[in-house]
């Protein structure tokens, strides 16, 4: 590809032109600044366009931004003669980024949309997939796919790490409901497991009670919990948590609180733990003693024996069997 | 219904000469056929590229079966009851579309397949250890695919007649929501066979079993087959929760009892959905309109997926006495069940897999 070094007008560069862009216009403060230390040390690749003799980016455009914010009215660029084969363009752009900071995700999946104009899928699958150091299978091309057609408010969640790819995948099958979920993580402090646990919990009420999740997450609970000024953010989100899991599992939930209700008649003491089958299933209870010396088991023990006799003990096994 | 033919046919090398392949092939005439070198391979190969289990559903894959023909059924782990099933392994995958089916998430091999190396498989049933042991075997094909969907391609029934005739220990089921009976019909069939169609609520039918003949055509075909002296029997697995259940339910064990006469049915199994966790975000990938899985499931002793003990056993306790109002003598058994919900449900249970076997064993024993 033959080029031409040109020291041209900032002004005569069309900005908006971003076919071959593939990075996300986040930070540049650093080379902003070394541009305004040391210059550009890499031109830019432009090319010319007959239509309206604006030059176009082919590379360079974090570059070509700081210039511009740095007030500088001229750029010395290279300019690509041949300008026909737009799929060779676009490689060199590839390239150019590939040998900069490494793409983040939400990048890898612009320039997967990208190839794909130029590339039929299983080219993209076997060869440029592992380019962007991601395994050559489908199941990940779908995936960039997704990312590059999510809202850029999510897009910019999984770039700074406040949604997990996964989660943001998640988000992506709910539709224009996904965002409302991602802005209800962004006012409340949830890890990864939480938000998936409120994705899964909204998605499983909406498809069975045929609500829209705008009308799940504006229940009266949640709105409260949001608004609560004495609660911290994880406080709030885990409310938001417990009233959807509620909501979810009523049986189950409900039967959890009928057996701490139990428990709590019968006053155990803290080193005694009595608790129902997992998730109620099957027919086997548990009780655990922790006790430090012989004085303690043996107290623990009679507490035990008394447990045996405890109508409350006997109504609930009874009622199992 | 319909019957399948594949879009095309993928033809493992070294068995493209055996006769199960040639026939499958002359009866799909028209359909493109590829040879592979093998069916690893090509499955392998579709990792890069856009290849859905949909896309698979519609090609036939003719392959060997490296492993073994015959295996217990996996069943289920700890705690709950299996009935003691051999699995005979003729094939996996099904061009039938069910939201719930396991298979989506068990298999990694998209394409319906056939095992052609049938002689082999007839070796494996001649030298296998289950013979002449003077108790009954139950065996069936209609645990990787539907037992019937494919018969007109395989005819395996009057193939594998002839041994069953000789081994009269072995009893086959045939486990389908199809009406392809045509093979059936006619068969001097020596009681064999018990054939098996699994049943549903016709809201259930129409939502989540795409591809599948109608409740009322299976249990038409299953009173023809009566009619010529087979024994049939019914599935009721999954039975699906859904507000307004248990109307549609009923309506079903109505259709039976209005066309099919109480003491010709060999057993009615139940079971309530339950799935493996992967499942879910498979088939609701698959299948964007189904709800099935958002309803309340719990994770099961066995690590599957299942309606809470309380709610599965008013489903049993429904689902029984409708039964038993239409016979009192029908045996009920629950696929994958516990003992606890077999006694709140059905005052009893067996004492173990053991006990479970010999319960249906003996309903065979006629």
């Amino acid at each position: 590809m033959e080029f031409a070094s040109e020291k041209i007008s900032v002004a005569s560069i069309d900005l908006q032109d971003r076919r071959f862009k593939i990075r996300e216009d986040t930070g540049g403060e650093e080379l902003k600044e070394s541009v305004e230390k040391t210059g550009l040390i890499n031109c830019p690749y432009l090319i010319s366009s007959e239509a309206d003799a604006k030059y176009r980016i082919v590379c360079g455009f974090k570059r070509i931004k700081a210039v511009l914010e740095l007030g500088l009215k001229e750029i010395t660029v290279n300019i690509i003669d041949d300008c026909s084969d737009e799929k060779e363009l676009f490689l060199l752009a590839l390239h150019d980024n590939l040998a900069g900071l490494p793409l983040n995700l939400v990048e890898k999946a612009n320039a997967v949309k990208s190839l794909l104009k130029y590339f039929q899928e299983e080219d993209v699958i076997k060869k440029y997939l592992p380019l962007l150091g991601l395994p050559p299978v489908f199941g990940c091309l779908e995936e960039m796919l997704l990312i590059e057609g999510l809202d850029p408010e999510i897009k910019q969640g999984i770039v700074n790490g406040t949604v997990a790819k996964k989660n943001g995948l998640s988000l992506f099958g709910l539709g224009s409901d996904g965002l409302i979920l991602y802005r209800l993580f962004m006012k409340v402090n949830l890890s990864t497991s939480k938000q998936s646990e409120i994705i899964e919990s909204c998605s499983d009420i909406s498809r069975r009670d045929q609500l829209p999740i705008s009308e799940i997450i504006s229940e009266k609970e949640i709105t409260e919990a949001l608004s609560r000024d004495d609660l911290t953010l994880s406080q709030k989100g885990d409310r938001i948590r417990f009233f959807l899991r509620k909501k979810r599992f009523p049986m189950l939930t409900g039967l959890e609180g009928r057996f701490l209700t139990l428990k709590k008649k019968l006053g155990l003491p803290g080193n005694i733990r009595f608790e129902p089958p997992p998730s109620f299933e099957g027919e086997v209870y548990s009780l655990q003693i922790n006790f430090r010396n012989l004085e303690e088991l043996k107290s623990s023990s009679d507490r035990v024996k008394l447990l045996a006799e405890n109508p409350l003990i006997k109504g609930l096994l009874e009622k199992d069997e | 219904m319909n019957k399948f033919y594949p879009e095309k046919i993928f033809v493992e090398e070294d068995v493209e000469g055996l006769s199960l392949t040639k026939q499958v092939v002359e009866r799909c005439k028209d359909v493109p056929v590829e040879v592979v070198k093998s069916a690893k391979d090509l499955i392998a190969s579709l990792k890069g590229k856009r290849f859905s289990l949909s896309e698979g559903k519609k090609n036939l894959l003719l392959c060997r079966n490296r492993g073994r023909f015959l295996a217990p059924c996996p069943g289920t782990k700890k705690d709950y009851l299996c009935c003691g099933y051999v699995i005979l392994n003729t094939g996996t995958g099904c061009p039938l579309d069910c939201s719930y089916c396991v298979l989506q998430a068990y298999l990694n091999n998209p394409f319906i397949t056939l095992f052609v190396n049938q002689q082999e498989m007839m070796d494996e049933l001649l030298s296998g250890s289950m013979l002449g042991r003077g108790e009954i075997v139950r065996i069936g094909t209609g645990e990787y695919m539907d037992s019937l969907a494919l018969e007109h391609l395989t005819d395996f029934i009057p193939f594998i007649l002839p041994f069953l005739r000789k081994n009269p220990d072995l009893i086959l089921e045939l486990k389908t929501k199809t009406t392809h009976i045509e093979n059936l019909i006619d068969l001097d069939h020596g009681n064999s066979f018990v054939v098996s169609w699994s049943l549903n609520a016709e809201k259930i039918m129409k939502e989540e079993e795409i591809g599948a003949a109608t409740v009322k055509d299976r249990i038409k075909a299953a009173s023809l087959l009566i009619e010529k002296g087979y024994r049939v029997s019914f599935h009721f697995d999954p039975v699906i929760y859904y507000p307004g259940w248990e109307q549609d339910y009923q309506e079903t064990i109505e259709l039976l009892k209005e066309n099919i006469p109480p003491d010709k049915i060999t057993w009615i199994s139940i079971g309530s959905l339950r799935y493996m966790p992967a499942l879910k975000h498979i088939a609701q990938k698959r299948f964007s309109g189904t709800a099935i899985y958002s309803q309340e499931f719990i994770s099961g002793l066995d690590g599957k997926m299942r309606y809470l003990q309380g709610q599965r056993t008013e489903i049993y306790q429904k689902m029984c006495s409708w039964l038993k109002a239409y016979s009192a003598d029908i045996l009920i058994y629950y696929c994958m069940e516990s003992k606890t919900v077999w006694n709140s449900t059905l005052g009893y249970s067996p004492a173990s897999n053991a006990g479970l076997k010999k319960l249906l064993d003996e309903r065979v024993l006629f």
